[in-house]
């Protein structure tokens, strides 16, 4: 995940604080991400109010879901940098049925029953894939086979495993050939969009 | 006539820019035209979901009209700007498939629809009438607007599209009237000048780009090219023969086949409707909308995995259940490759003989309101049907026999189906005791119209080889026959030829010995007929009968003569009918004072006659 610096963070606090004053859809999403349970759609609440009385905490960057007791006002910051993200998720939801998969018990489906709904998944989230990204290997090469990793290798694209003892150059096995995005181009997100929404319900009339 | 054709309006500008304005997708293609390089594809910025948009080589040519609250305010917007009333490409497509009614398909069969008012408010065809609905005409401009935007995207440092030199693709099938009103729709669109270009023309251009110099070492003076064109929604047919002319090859469309609304979609769905009988018969399994849809997309899928991977037998195919629970309700059906095999390349490309003809479409009446769809789909009947009309009564030969084929369109990307294809034509060439056909390769069969229509751009303003060819079909005049009047008969009418087959750009008809008494002021109504089997008749020359599938009646033209220089209302005017082909490839009809400098343009009536309206809108 991108984490902005402090410099970032103090602009983005400012920003989402007038937001929250001024945009009354967007506080309702802000009040709806810190509370665990699902909003009941059939209450009105007053969320400007409610936000407001929140402390914009700085340094807290959200990993789960935030109990409403703590106070906090963690989506604030992940709001404008996980767009993209929810967006994607609602991408793989939208071609390839990901969340309904994902959100579903498998517990009682029988295995071919579940082979059966994986064609679906995996076609779908498949061409999601292919069309926002160029995915290829990071380590092009027959797994299994030995390689040996010279000094100055980059550590974020290779992790070292095992007996990782002594200096480079090291020889070990290429267990997994890793994956590499090279290049991702997501739509373009306007603000008419609401990523938050993976999957509109649909109503048919 | 010089080839160079700087524009005295907007002076000479910098690029050519090819226009697909397919019944399924557009596409658009540009060049400079002081280079060589090749056209370049653009990417066309559309909605893909609600406040989510992207930049896709293919533009689906759909389009949705929103019920006034369905979307959140700026959802459709464009990086142009916001649009609330309508959205095309690929989300109205998608979107669309969901809401039918508000759904505009295949707007361009509709414009080459001669049963129906093309400036009428009539799609999406079908829907209720909360629906605000548009002509054929309108959705063709919404398309060309989108792009004419686009442009302007994706060049700001260039001139507007209006300044540009743009060649629009047409069906080669399209007559006189559907050129005219593709013009009239790019006109509203804000393009004035647009160039007509015969889709099948601008693959054979694409391919020559494609092929530099070396296509001269391909084909040689004696070689025929058929172009076999199978896109989404239509199949399109040309012939273009290599001569020899002053030391020099040239080319020449020497013939084009009918308007067939037979493509890709109609496969798919030939595909989803057997697995849904399969499913319905031995299982009693009943699909709604909502999972026809999906399993039609998923046979497409599945089409593409058994025409590519041949050591297949069967792909499965799953249709998930609607809701968020996506186990329970699935529904699990297979596409086998004898069932691919029997629909699609069975079904589609049958092997059939050179004698063999497509089925006749059942008339029934006013039922025909809809798009005509072709009747057979076996597209090599419909082949046999062409090359017949085309070569028969040469030294006793029963067809013309092509050298050479070059295969369009996205259906014609799986090897199979050319494979069958051009097999079908070796059987008949080989009946015939000639040898084998070439087939020329061609790379990207989606987007090649629209760079050869580029290509072609940069050859007219620049200089190049050109396809020859002139118009596609001869145009007759209906005049009653003289006799005595008897009750209840319509005098007989002949048809009398005004334009030969392949009259060339630029060049004029005037027929001297038909003379026509018109009044000034008055209404006066000429029926007029095309043909794209009959190329020997010449100007003047007089047909008393003919069959149906010879000469096709064309919307009439009704027209009043506003007096010109001194003339008064009611004065009796002899005239002679003329007919010009224009620069940009359409057909300009006139009627010019036999003696004066009276001149009229006629246009043609794509309105309803009044009566055929009123019949056709009762129940």
């Amino acid at each position: 995940m991108n984490k902005p610096s402090f410099g970032q963070r103090i602009a983005l606090a400012f920003s989402a604080f007038f937001r929250i004053l001024f945009d009354g859809v967007f506080a309702g999403r802000v009040l709806a991400s810190t509370q665990s349970d699902a909003v009941d759609h059939s209450v009105e609440t007053d969320p400007v109010k409610e936000a407001d009385e929140r402390p914009a905490e700085l340094d807290t960057m959200p990993v789960a879901p935030m109990d409403a007791s703590t106070h906090t006002e963690p989506m604030i910051t992940s709001v404008s940098l996980d767009r993209k993200a929810l967006q994607l998720v609602g991408a793989l939801q939208r071609e390839g049925r990901f969340v309904d998969f994902i959100m579903q018990d498998l517990t009682h489906h029988a295995d071919d029953e579940i082979g059966a709904v994986a064609r679906v998944v995996h076609g779908g989230c498949r061409t999601v894939l292919q069309r926002y990204m160029s995915i290829e290997a990071v380590w092009p090469g027959d797994e299994g086979s030995r390689v040996t990793v010279d000094d100055g290798f980059d550590r974020q694209r290779i992790s070292l495993t095992g007996n990782v003892v002594g200096e480079p150059p090291f020889t070990g096995t290429l267990e997994h050939a890793g994956w590499y995005a090279s290049q991702v181009d997501l739509p373009d997100l306007t603000d008419a969009a609401d990523p938050f929404v993976l999957m509109p319900a649909e109503i048919e009339l | 006539m010089s080839l160079h054709e700087p524009d005295a309006q907007t002076g000479p500008s910098a690029y050519a820019v090819g226009i697909d304005l397919g019944t399924t997708h557009c596409a658009l293609s540009s060049a400079t035209l002081d280079s060589d390089d090749k056209p370049v594809v653009h990417g066309i910025p559309q909605v893909i979901n609600p406040g989510q948009r992207a930049s896709e080589e293919l533009l689906p040519s759909f389009l949705y009209l929103p019920a006034g609250q369905e979307f959140a305010d700026g959802a459709l917007a464009l990086p142009w700007g916001d649009n609330d009333r309508f959205t095309v490409g690929r989300f109205a497509r998608e979107h669309g498939a969901k809401v039918p009614d508000r759904l505009v398909a295949s707007a361009k069969s509709w414009l080459g629809h001669d049963g129906v008012d093309r400036n009428a408010p009539l799609l999406p065809f079908g829907a209720s009438d909360a629906v605000s609905k548009i002509s054929p005409l309108e959705a063709s401009k919404r398309y060309l607007e989108h792009l004419v935007k686009t442009w302007a995207h994706v060049r700001p440092d260039a001139a507007s599209l209006r300044e540009q030199h743009v060649v629009l693709t047409v069906p080669a099938s399209f007559d006189a009237v559907a050129r005219d009103l593709t013009v009239q729709a790019a006109r509203m669109a804000g393009l004035e000048r647009p160039i007509l270009l015969e889709e099948p023309q601008a693959a054979l251009y694409a391919w020559l780009d494609e092929q530099g110099d070396a296509w001269r070492t391909q084909l040689a003076p004696g070689d025929v090219v058929l172009v076999c064109d199978v896109g989404g929604g239509t199949t399109d047919f040309s012939l273009i023969s290599i001569e020899e002319e002053t030391g020099e090859l040239a080319l020449r469309r020497v013939a084009v086949g009918d308007h067939i609304l037979l493509g890709g979609d109609n496969m798919d769905l030939a595909l989803a409707f057997s697995v849904r009988q399969h499913l319905s018969k031995e299982r009693g399994v009943k699909l709604d909308r909502w999972q026809l849809q999906a399993l039609t997309q998923g046979c497409r899928a599945a089409k593409e995995i058994l025409l590519t991977d041949l050591e297949r037998d069967s792909v499965p195919l799953v249709v998930p259940s609607r809701g968020s629970k996506l186990f329970g309700n699935t529904i699990r059906a297979e596409l086998t490759r004898s069932e691919l095999t029997r629909l699609l390349v069975d079904g589609f490309f049958p092997e059939c003989s050179i004698q063999d003809r497509p089925r006749e479409a059942r008339r029934t009446g006013f039922s025909e309101m809809g798009l005509p769809y072709a009747a057979d789909a076996g597209i090599t009947r419909h082949l046999a049907h062409f090359l017949s009309r085309q070569g028969s009564g040469n030294d006793g030969q029963t067809f013309l026999h092509p050298t050479a084929v070059l295969f369009n369109g996205g259906v014609l990307k799986a090897d199979v189906l050319r494979n069958r294809v051009t097999a079908v034509l070796n059987g008949w060439l080989h009946q015939a005791d000639k040898p084998g056909i070439k087939v020329l390769e061609s790379k990207s069969l989606d987007v090649s119209v629209a760079q050869g229509a580029a290509y072609f751009g940069r050859v007219k303003a620049s200089g190049g080889i050109r396809i020859r060819g002139g118009i596609a079909r001869s145009y007759y005049v209906g005049v009653e026959q003289a006799m005595p009047a008897v009750p209840g008969f319509e005098p007989p009418m002949m048809a009398v030829c005004l334009v030969p087959f392949g009259l060339e750009e630029g060049a004029h008809i005037e027929l001297p010995d038909e003379e026509f008494g018109l009044y000034v002021g008055e209404s006066a109504t000429f029926r007029f007929y095309a043909s794209s089997m009959r190329q020997v008749d010449q100007p003047g020359s007089i047909l008393e009968d003919w069959d149906d599938d010879e000469l096709e009646e064309l919307p009439e033209i009704v027209t009043t003569l506003a007096p010109q220089g001194g003339m008064v209302n009611g004065q009796r005017v002899a005239v002679n009918l003329r007919a010009d082909v224009t620069e940009i490839g359409t057909l300009l009809l006139s009627c010019v004072e036999r003696n004066g400098d009276g001149r009229w343009n006629l246009e043609f009536n794509v309105r309803l006659k009044q009566d055929e309206q009123s019949t056709s809108d009762e129940p």
